[in-house]
């Protein structure tokens, strides 16, 4: 097997690799206006309106790069994996996803986070176990695994047409600090050029996340210098601010093709997930959350139960656990809706359990009781027999 | 474009499998081993129909929901039958009560008589 660690930089540089953006389009400069109509241009929502309307969602063959706060980054970066695999009724492409981080090994040997991505696509309404069939993943430790895998990326994208978007996220991580800053700067130009040149002639999206640059402006440069500043159609940054106690993330459209720029909207974190998932302004209370989870499992899962001991069980739950327990439901916030009441279910149950085991055994005590005085009554008439028998 | 989201019913039948081959099997305590197995006869299978027809999207949280409605179910099942039970019990130590009255009558009856 072919690792990235056994190539060498400067024997890559013999390979061809454009050097300029507009060497990476393969598509024919002049076409008729038929084969531009027939390009099929699909288009996925973010997850977020507001932010679908600043950047106008993900669209295939558009090259995007988002930077700034890392965990907003990461959130969006686990949330369009699950928005790709999305049925494209509810706004996603409905097809497989290529992951590909760009990671430092001894901070945090990370591919992905299996665990965040279940947890977006449980609140998404998709089975995790889909999502994670659907993301191909792959990461790079070092430069040259970058280039490596960019090219088995690049490869694996053009054999097949399942793909609707490509995720470079940290793409920047290894040209930031490097001490070779020339060099890291042509390795990046050629990663992203193999990726975006397969991104473009599968007409899929692709989308690259980067740390911001130290700098002390509120919205900094892009990273990555002037060719991914170049590359990129669509550029916007993220950075966290508080509003008190609440924290929330501004973003900025730094560069579009159809925009006036920079133009700029907020990011409320929602009240559910200690992950700081962003859920746009109409945030829904738990009040609202939970009535909603209640009336669609009385709606279609509870009418639906065959035994009638099951439909009564829910009731029961309904009012002796779920309702009473409310403030501890709100309270859980890496957790959905669900979760909280499959939790506080078992709980409920768990206690019941107990009490009914505390009866049983006043029960038995009373029955020992019992039979000790049965005992004592069968004792004495025996006695009194006998005495009656003297 | 082909269909990528798996229907239902093979979900579930994927996860029951996936859970029975390695979680079941993993299990350390035979009597959890045992209360999946009548879990799975007699709550998931039974409502396979309503798990398909909810909106809960993962598998795992509708066998959830399913097992702590089935759980409840029996849970008061048995404090219908311990309620009985004490009933049963009241009943006897009122009627071990009564026969020790009576017990003590006739013989404080029988001292009179002597």
């Amino acid at each position: 097997m072919d690792h990235g660690g056994e190539h060498d930089l400067h024997e890559l540089e013999a390979t061809p690799f454009p050097r300029k953006c507009c060497d990476l389009k393969v598509e024919p400069i002049i076409r008729t206006a038929l084969e531009e109509f027939r390009v099929q241009r699909l288009r996925m929502t973010t997850g977020y309106s507001d932010l679908d309307s600043l950047i106008g969602g993900i669209e295939t063959g558009s090259f995007y790069l988002f930077y700034g706060d890392p965990e907003a980054l990461d959130n969006i970066a686990h949330l369009l994996l699950v928005n790709c695999v999305m049925p494209l009724e509810r706004g996603g492409f409905e097809a497989k996803a290529l992951y590909f981080n760009s990671t430092d090994y001894y901070v945090g040997k990370t591919v992905i986070d299996p665990s965040k991505l279940g947890m977006m696509a449980k609140r998404a309404g998709i089975e995790p176990s889909t999502v994670l069939e659907n993301v191909e993943v792959a990461a790079a430790f070092n430069e040259d695994r970058q280039l490596h895998v960019s090219r088995e990326a690049a490869k694996l994208v053009r054999e097949s047409d399942g793909f609707k978007l490509i995720l470079a996220h940290n793409i920047t991580r290894f040209q930031a600090n490097s001490r070779r800053p020339r060099e890291s700067s042509e390795v990046l130009e050629r990663v992203v050029g193999e990726l975006w040149r397969a991104a473009s002639e599968k007409n899929v999206a692709f989308v690259a996340t980067a740390e911001a640059e130290d700098g002390r402006s509120i919205v900094p440069r892009p990273p990555g210098g002037i060719f991914l500043r170049q590359a990129a159609s669509i550029i916007a940054h993220f950075r966290r601010f508080y509003s008190g106690t609440v924290s929330s993330y501004k973003v900025t459209l730094v560069k579009h093709p159809c925009k006036k720029t920079p133009d700029t909207i907020i990011l409320y974190v929602g009240q559910e997930g200690s992950m700081d998932l962003l859920t746009g302004k109409s945030v829904p209370s738990f009040q609202q959350l939970y009535s909603q989870n209640l009336d669609s499992l009385r709606r279609l899962f509870q009418n639906s139960l065959l035994d009638l001991g099951h439909r009564s069980a829910f009731e029961t739950l309904v009012r002796e656990a779920w309702n009473v327990e409310q403030k501890a439901l709100s309270s859980l916030k890496d957790f959905t809706i669900l979760d909280g009441l499959n939790l506080t279910a078992s709980l409920n149950t768990r206690a019941r359990i107990e009490s009914l085991d505390s009866r049983l055994s006043m029960l038995n005590d009373r029955l020992k009781k019992i039979s000790v005085e049965v005992e004592s009554v069968k004792d004495r008439l025996r006695g009194r027999r006998r005495s009656w028998a003297g | 474009m082909g269909r990528i989201t798996p229907s239902p019913r093979k979900i579930y039948e994927e996860t029951v499998e996936e859970l029975k081959s390695r979680y079941r099997s993993s299990l350390v305590d035979q009597g959890h081993r045992r209360a999946f197995d009548l879990l799975l006869k007699h709550a998931w299978e039974v409502e396979q129909a309503a798990m398909a027809n909810s909106s809960i999207p993962t598998a795992v949280d509708r066998l959830n929901l399913t097992s702590n409605l089935h759980n409840r179910k029996l849970v008061e099942e048995l404090e219908k039958r311990v309620e009985v039970m004490e009933k049963a019990v009241e009943e006897l130590e009122r009627e071990v009560l009564e026969l020790k009255a009576q017990l003590q009558a006739s013989r404080g009856g029988g001292e009179d008589g002597v």
